[in-house]
């Protein structure tokens, strides 16, 4: 068997794996409390949550506090269920390795 | 299977685990927060016991009967002796979470830290308000057990984002404020109890098990591109 099969290409990049790894235990998290969480900048971590949104990974809604926007993300079932078949398949990997 | 690959793996799973813990609990939490707020608890159960008891009941003796005026006095003076306790323990309890958080590069306002401090926030504002009420009927008797298990709710309330381990810690002053309803007017015993030792107990116990061989922390998810 392929020992890379089931991997998703878009979990490739650490960001967008950290994004999501954040989301699957977070309800709802903020933009700038991504950006904090994963030590990026702005124009990284947008690019990376916008394949994610287009993927159908992620919910955006776009939010006020006072005047500010405040854009919190949440992940999609597919997103739920593309990183839970990633990580089986890492699991799978680590598994033949033994 | 190719080397590369299964580096790849273990640091991405790593990660994730990481990145899980990190996001959804405040871990910055310090072990000595726990022991100097213990440590100021029991000084200043010590300065009321001393202070504000002893000559209480001294005057009580010698008189040989009861006074409103000195009872009302010794109130107020725990009152305040309790308000400066709690503001003295709570700076040093900050202290030195803000102290492992900066050696950590965690910020002290951050996702996690916000939902253990709103989480803790509620029971506290509610046994406050509650306890408050009471001392406005002059209903004294059941406040120190009341702090003990609204304090403890608060615990176990916040435990859920932070240091798992502190719900026992929650569970422990719920339980003491608990025997203290059956033993009303052995409030500070039981706060010396609570307050003081179980906080430092606590303290040293997680130190040993967390912190004491604590690796620093390394930046997480660096962009390989």
């Amino acid at each position: 068997m392929n020992p890379i099969a089931g991997l998703n290409k878009l979990f490739d990049n650490r960001i967008r794996l950290g994004v999501m790894s954040i989301l699957m235990v977070n309800e709802e998290v903020s933009f700038n409390d991504l950006k904090r969480m994963l030590e990026v900048t702005d124009g990284n971590l947008a690019t990376h949550l916008v394949s994610l949104e287009e993927n159908g990974y992620l919910k955006v809604h776009k939010g006020f506090i006072g005047r500010k926007t405040n854009t919190t993300y949440s992940v999609t079932r597919n997103g739920e269920k593309a990183f839970t078949d990633h990580i089986q398949a890492l699991e799978n990997m680590i598994k033949g390795i033994r | 299977m190719d080397d590369n690959l299964r580096a790849g793996t273990l640091q991405d799973v790593q990660d994730i685990k990481r990145l899980m813990q990190r996001s959804s609990r405040f871990t910055s939490l310090s072990a000595w927060s726990f022991t100097g707020a213990g440590v100021v608890a029991l000084i200043s159960a010590l300065i009321g016991r001393y202070l504000f008891f002893l000559p209480y009941y001294r005057s009580y003796n010698t008189r040989g009967a009861f006074m409103a005026g000195d009872f009302a006095e010794l109130k107020t003076q725990l009152l305040v002796l309790s308000f400066i306790t709690l503001i003295m323990a709570a700076g040093v309890a900050a202290l030195f979470t803000w102290r492992k958080a900066r050696r950590q590069g965690q910020s002290l306002w951050e996702y996690s830290s916000r939902q253990a401090a709103w989480q803790f926030a509620i029971p506290m504002a509610a046994g406050a308000v509650f306890l408050l009420g009471m001392l406005r009927y002059d209903e004294w008797r059941f406040i120190a057990p009341g702090c003990l298990v609204f304090y403890g709710l608060s615990m176990v309330a916040a435990s859920r984002f932070t240091l798992g381990a502190v719900r026992w810690l929650g569970f422990g002053m719920i339980l003491l404020g608990l025997l203290n309803m059956f033993y009303i007017g052995y409030g500070l015993y039981f706060w010396t109890l609570g307050f003081g030792v179980l906080h430092i107990v606590f303290g040293l116990i997680i130190w040993f098990r967390y912190e004491r061989n604590e690796k620093p922390v390394v930046a997480i998810a660096k962009d390989p591109l």
